[in-house]
């Protein structure tokens, strides 16, 4: 029999049940059931739909900018003293790799006949995304958030305001992803049949951790394809930002066959101990949250705990259940960086490359200073830049200002 | 109503009630430890001699997925005030002798996992809570949960929505044990004015399909609500009216005595 080449990606049907490994599957109230049948059965009508994947590729080229260039960042490689690639998702329509996901659910959602669109987001970049979809098919949006985020990503609420986008503040609770996703659920149950509820990460019930990864894998099939062009090989390193971890299981995912090492970048924030975090991997436990099965931040009774990050795209006290496959098998390496350090590589690249990183991405920067000198000089690290930074100018500035009182306080 | 009689309701008999003699069921919902430990002390005491035929109990968690805002709250001020499964446990062992009906806990998925399937269900029959409801564990996941309650003797109770077919309403009644719990509308708990337009056919084609009894719950508040279903079903489940008095530290026996009347 001949072997599969080895860099050919795990093919679709290699999730039986929506379960990866232990993790993942669809513990929701049984008023989903249905609709999630529904979803399921339209998604791989859709997949196997050569029209649909046309016009999904034409829209990602003509809409949203696609490919989007693997840039040798030459400052940076000569300041880590390897060499870096980062993979501009920044430069996608609308600043993010969220816009991959949201045109092809939203086509999904067409195809249903769905009329209302609802989403959660966080940093507000998959708000936007889906705003931004709802506007060009003239669908109906509304975004649940929660009002901390609303109050430190106010130039993203503006932006979904403007797009036509109805914004729900989510209250209760830490105000922020976790209640934004948790009402937005709410939503959907209430309105299953008309509603489409559009899930921003690879979490939640299947087949939504598959659909995300599905929409988010052009990150990683044009990386594939960019990298053997300009070095004739693979890179040594994968490197992504992990809250959800939507850009990170697009852009691994394609190499998952591959010897290329694969390193999520979790957040620290201020550390100490796993409220202080985001980090569900890193200080997490199994369990379930938002309809599937992965690791979370929990306490010991089983109770969710609120989570911390300077990245309001991170704080979330779970992770996509494949990642959580990734890491009980050790195919993936999960890693954590403070919020200090990821506030020091997004003035870094900013300073050294002209490019101003999204807070989340800037953990996957930051943490090029622990893995660089540690890796033999001739590693190539790719970098997935999922984001850029516009949105974040008031958190740096408010993050410089406080180190420069802490440093006068010093002297 | 026949179907009361032939419950494999371990639920009834262990508290040795004659559920048909009992005539239809309501069932009463609370959280506990809202507003304290002391009213859910009260309402096991207090709600069989008022009317209620099972009591339910919820257990307080951090992300209520399929609850509104009045069971939310009391969610997170029992929380707040350090309300654990632990507690809730030891509050049914110690409260069990006085407490004439069956007893069945409403718990989400997270909590039951976290312990660990096998002793959560060891330490649910030891404390002699008598049927478990899991909002959030769906069929055909449920099966194999469902089987070690079983076999343990307590109840698994399974859920069924409105858009759930016959079939399936069959096969998920048919892994579960007391009563299927049918979920009236497409929503999260709380009181409405009014139940969904063809309840009443509805539940008729529920009862047909289920080998459990059907009793139907979320959005039930009024005496006018089980006056609509009480004809279709085996009992009704009622939770939010009563959690909003709880809430405000008003009692709620009057207002059970009056749902019960409304059976008659």
């Amino acid at each position: 029999m001949k072997k599969q080449k080895s860099n050919t990606p795990a093919p679709l049907g290699t999730v039986p049940n929506g379960y990866y490994g232990a993790f993942g599957g669809q513990f929701v109230p049984e008023t989903l059931y249905k609709p999630l049948k529904e979803l399921e059965e339209a998604f791989n009508s859709a997949v196997s739909d050569s029209g649909f994947k046309k016009e999904l590729s034409q829209l990602l080229s003509d809409y949203a900018g696609r490919p989007t260039p693997l840039y040798y960042a030459k400052r940076l490689s000569a300041f880590h003293g390897r060499c870096i690639y980062l993979k501009r998702e920044d430069l996608n329509h609308t600043g993010s790799h969220k816009i991959n996901n949201a045109l092809g659910q939203i086509l999904l959602a067409r195809r249903m006949g769905k009329k209302r669109i609802i989403a959660e987001t966080g940093a507000g970049q998959h708000g936007v995304a889906v705003a931004t979809a709802a506007a060009l098919f003239g669908m109906q949006c509304v975004v649940y958030m929660g009002s901390v985020d609303i109050k430190r990503q106010a130039v993203n609420v503006q932006r979904m305001k403007l797009l036509g986008t109805e914004i729900v503040p989510v209250t209760n609770g830490d105000a922020t992803l976790k209640e934004a996703v948790s009402e937005a659920i709410r939503d959907w149950i209430s309105d299953p049949a008309g509603t489409y509820y559009l899930i921003g990460s690879c979490v939640g019930p299947h087949p939504y951790p598959l659909m995300v990864r599905f929409f988010q894998s052009v990150i990683g099939d044009e990386t594939k394809t960019q990298i053997m062009k300009k070095e004739k090989r693979l890179s040594d390193y994968l490197l992504a930002c992990v809250g959800g971890g939507s850009n990170s299981i697009g852009f691994f995912h394609p190499f998952y066959k591959t010897a290329v090492k694969f390193i999520g970048v979790e957040a620290g924030g201020t550390g100490g101990s796993p409220e202080n975090t985001a980090a569900s991997i890193c200080y997490g436990s199994p369990g379930v949250l938002h309809g599937a099965k992965s690791y979370l931040l929990q306490n010991r009774e089983g109770q969710i705990l609120e989570t911390h990050s300077i990245a309001a795209g991170l704080d979330y006290p779970s992770v996509g259940p494949e990642h959580s496959f990734y890491h009980q098998s050790g195919r993936a390496k999960y890693v954590t960086v403070s919020n200090a350090e990821a506030v020091k590589a997004f003035e870094r690249l900013s300073k050294l490359e002209g490019i101003i990183p999204a807070l989340e991405s800037s953990h996957a920067l930051a943490y090029l200073s622990k893995l660089a000198s540690k890796i033999k000089k001739s590693a190539i690290i790719c970098v997935c830049l999922s984001g850029r930074g516009d949105k974040d100018m008031a958190i740096e500035r408010g993050m410089a200002e406080s180190r420069k009182k802490s440093s006068r306080c010093r002297t | 109503m026949d179907k009361m009689t032939k419950i494999k309701f371990s639920v009834f008999e262990g508290c040795g009630i004659n559920a048909a003699a009992r005539g239809k069921a309501l069932n009463i919902f609370f959280v506990a430890g809202a507003p304290n430990m002391d009213a859910s002390v009260q309402c096991l005491r207090k709600l069989p001699a008022s009317g209620a035929d099972i009591i339910e109990i919820g257990v307080p968690y951090s992300d209520p997925l399929a609850d509104g805002p009045v069971i939310r709250d009391a969610y997170a001020r029992a929380l707040a005030s350090g309300v654990t499964l632990n507690k809730v446990l030891a509050l049914v062992a110690a409260e069990r002798r006085n407490v004439p009906v069956p007893i069945v806990l409403m718990i989400y998925s997270n909590l039951v996992l976290h312990r660990g399937e096998d002793s959560f269900i060891g330490d649910a029959v030891k404390s002699g809570v008598n049927g478990l409801i899991i909002p959030d564990m769906m069929y055909p996941y449920t099966k194999n949960f469902a089987a070690k309650c079983r076999a343990a003797g307590i109840a698994f109770i399974p859920l069924a929505a409105p858009a759930t077919e016959s079939v399936r309403i069959r096969d998920i009644s048919l892994s579960g044990d007391g009563f299927l719990y049918y979920v009236n509308v497409e929503g999260i708990t709380g009181a409405r004015e009014n139940l969904p337009k063809g309840i009443a056919r509805r539940l008729a084609k529920v009862s047909a399909s289920s080998v459990l009894p059907v009793m139907s719950g979320f959005g039930i508040s009024r005496s006018e609500h089980i006056k609509a279903v009480k004809k279709y079903v085996d009992g009704v489940i009622v939770g939010s009216a009563v959690q909003n008095l709880l809430n405000k530290g008003e009692k709620p026996w009057a207002l059970v005595e009056e749902l019960k009347c409304s059976f008659s």
